[in-house]
């Protein structure tokens, strides 16, 4: 249907998510489970009219939905081409949420803002799901809190919550492309594990591995090694020789001929700078996939450069 | 107060997954019922069928005669208590506590009156203030029970409340939920996997395994004439010992070679009716029931067994013997005054008259 589409509207944009730029309307197929945007000026109002009995118009609920200019940037920012509504120092994380039945918002976000800290800033993406964008602080909340959260939630609105926290990142323009990888583990993590309703990168990257294409995962992986390692060879090196050898300090000290505090010091770095703890066996598992990954790069068995991850 | 019937209630995901299957059941109003069985057994999709979380896929749900199936989960009028206290981590003790009154537009001052009151219920009267991390595992909980009580919901669900909590804290709090519910009367359905929780607590016990119902009925009926092997050996810690015997055409069960128990007139009775001797049969008798007395032993001289003990396990008030007979580990519950230690060889004397027997193709209880 949406190639039809495409051809009659050469200017439609199809994407994951709704498109609430004015000049456009937005329409949601429910089969392909992607949005069709068309530029007004390229659509006559019998045209409308014959889409809105297909497809389901969003754009009006969309403006609805995220009322605040600062809403609407992130919206713009992470859905479209928006510019980074963001100047900071700081490192941001995502914190995606699902929710199973629209509910009263304004009586959801008083729940959400006894849980997550002052200057959230919370977009929606659709009436069902959406995300928090949350500044690092000493003081963030973990999974177990989230799960706390949840069933509170679940026992005053009766509805059943997934969250994806996300790690955090610079706030920089490839905050969009991280954003999207994590929204597409969430989306595979919650398909694969049902019964879960809090995902992290450590649960959710493993299945993304065994449910994506090739192509995908090595471009993830491609992704991941860039944002995780930033090609440093020498840091891989430390990171998978301690998964090797069962996240046991002293003895990959001693193979690195490193003082064991020196090896314990760029392990503790490498988790807060990455958000991902390679101390419990989900984090280490993620993390050497993508270590086995940055040694076909080293070998020289992928390139860096590789048409396929383009 | 509400009565509930669940009538041939089944769970089938997408999948093909059967996760309940044919579970009938009638709550009597001001019931505690408890919903026990291992992981994965569907006594946690069962509670989330009555409160509307999950799809009934076939069946009834009927609270207080009106049929619910398609009634969305606010209006069931329920209150739920989850294992991870389930508290919003910014808002006060009060505030959590109000917050579900607060959805539902209740007037503010009733919203005090009702917080106020639950509080001094649970004895949180001088916590109201303080947000949940300054509050010990159990003060928690009790708050996620006080925002199910301000609630005057017509039934309470319980999804394993207690398994967060170290075990002392979870014996004080057990009392606490059973004297709660004796004040307040509220029908509830309390979902656990620790068999304990289910004796001490339940008005009736509904026992569950691969999404079937095993057994209902108060608890000392459960515990005394389980109705297969399944609940005789999920109920009771230590669980009944259960050894494959041979019944002999003169009345005995034939544990070995050398050990043969005499089976009391009224149980051989039945057994012959049932055309059971001289077949195989599943013998279960529960650790208490093995005695080490001399009265015992010398008034029952036909079930008298010698048994080298391998372990001896002092826990306080009682000694559990292990041992073993033709290969069938089998432990007995005796007095701790009694010497016994690992190695010796002791008399131990069965109580027949407290014998079960199970049909050893079938696994259910020959009666």
């Amino acid at each position: 249907m949406i190639n039809k589409i495409t051809r009659i509207f050469p200017e439609a944009i199809i994407e994951k998510y709704p498109v609430t730029n004015s000049g456009f309307l937005c329409y949601y197929d429910d089969t392909s489970k992607q949005y069709i945007a068309i530029p007004k000026q390229s659509i006559s109002e019998r045209e409308q009219l014959l889409l809105a009995t297909v497809f389901k118009q969003v754009q009006s609920s969309l403006s609805r939905l995220n009322r605040s200019p600062l809403q609407e940037k992130w919206y713009f920012f992470l859905s479209g081409d928006g510019e980074l509504p963001l100047e900071t120092e700081k490192r941001v994380r995502f914190i995606h949420f699902i929710i199973d039945y629209e509910i009263d918002r304004s009586d959801f976000l008083e729940a959400i803002h006894s849980l997550v800290q002052e200057g959230v800033t919370t977009v929606w993406l659709n009436e069902t799901s959406g995300l928090f964008i949350e500044l690092e602080t000493a003081d963030h909340f973990t999974s177990a809190d989230f799960l706390s959260f949840t069933e509170a939630l679940q026992s005053d609105f009766y509805l059943s919550t997934d969250f994806y926290i996300g790690r955090f990142f610079p706030a920089d323009r490839k905050l969009k492309e991280r954003f999207q990888r994590e929204h597409l583990y969430f989306q595979l993590a919650k398909k694969y594990i049902p019964d879960e309703h809090i995902f992290t990168f450590e649960k959710a990257f493993p299945i993304s591995l065994v449910s994506l294409d090739r192509l995908k995962v090595m471009e993830i992986l491609h992704e991941e090694w860039t944002d995780i390692f930033h090609n440093n060879f020498q840091l891989l090196k430390t990171i998978q020789l301690f998964l090797e050898n069962n996240s046991n300090i002293s003895m990959t000290a001693k193979k690195l001929y490193l003082h064991r505090n020196s090896l314990q010091y760029r392990i503790d770095k490498f988790i807060e700078q990455t958000s991902i703890d390679i101390k419990s066996f989900h984090g280490a598992i993620s993390v050497y996939f993508i270590c086995i990954f940055g040694q076909s790069l080293l070998r020289g068995e992928i390139s860096q450069t590789d048409e396929k991850l383009e | 107060m509400a009565e509930l019937i669940l009538d041939h209630v089944y769970k089938i995901y997408d999948n093909k997954v059967t996760a309940v299957s044919d579970f009938n059941l009638h709550i009597k109003d001001k019931e505690f019922i408890v919903f026990v069985g291992p992981s994965g057994c569907g006594k946690s999709t069962t509670l989330r069928m009555v409160a509307g979380l999950e799809e009934i896929t076939k069946g009834d749900l009927y609270i207080d005669g009106k049929r619910m199936n398609d009634v969305p989960p606010k209006d069931r009028d329920i209150a739920m208590v989850f294992q991870n206290y389930a508290l919003y981590p910014h808002m006060t003790v009060f505030d959590n506590m109000a917050f579900g009154l607060k959805l539902r537009k209740v007037p503010k001052d009733e919203i005090k009156k009702k917080v106020e009151e639950a509080a001094r219920i649970l004895g949180l009267t001088e916590y109201l203030d303080r947000k949940p991390k300054a509050l010990s595992g159990g003060q928690r909980q009790r708050v996620a029970l006080g925002r199910a009580i301000v609630r005057n919901a017509k039934v309470f669900l319980m999804d394993e409340p207690l398994s967060n909590l170290d075990a002392k804290l979870r014996v004080q709090m057990r009392a606490e939920i059973t004297k709660l519910h004796r004040r307040l009367g509220t029908t509830t359905i309390y979902v656990t996997h620790d068999q304990t929780e289910a004796m001490t607590m339940a008005d009736r016990i509904v026992v569950m395994k691969d999404g079937v119902i095993q057994q209902v009925g108060a608890p000392k009926e459960i515990y005394d004439n389980p109705e297969n092997v399944f609940v005789g050996g999920f109920i009771g810690s230590p669980p009944m010992n259960f050894f494959e015997v041979t019944l002999s055409e003169e009345g005995e069960v034939i544990l070995s070679d050398t050990h043969r128990v005499k089976i009391p007139e009224g149980k051989l009775k039945v057994l012959r009716e049932k055309g059971y001797l001289g077949k195989e049969v599943i013998f279960g008798i529960r650790p208490e029931d093995i005695h080490d007395e001399q009265l015992f032993i010398d008034s029952f001289p036909s079930a008298v067994i010698n048994a080298k003990i391998e372990v001896a396990e002092l826990t306080g008030a009682e000694l559990m013997l292990y041992s073993a007979v033709n290969g069938h580990e089998f432990v007995a519950r005796i007095d701790a005054r009694s010497d016994v230690q690992p190695g010796d060889t002791v008399q131990l004397a069965m109580d027949m008259n407290k014998a079960h027997f199970f049909d050893k193709d079938t696994e259910v209880r020959i009666r």
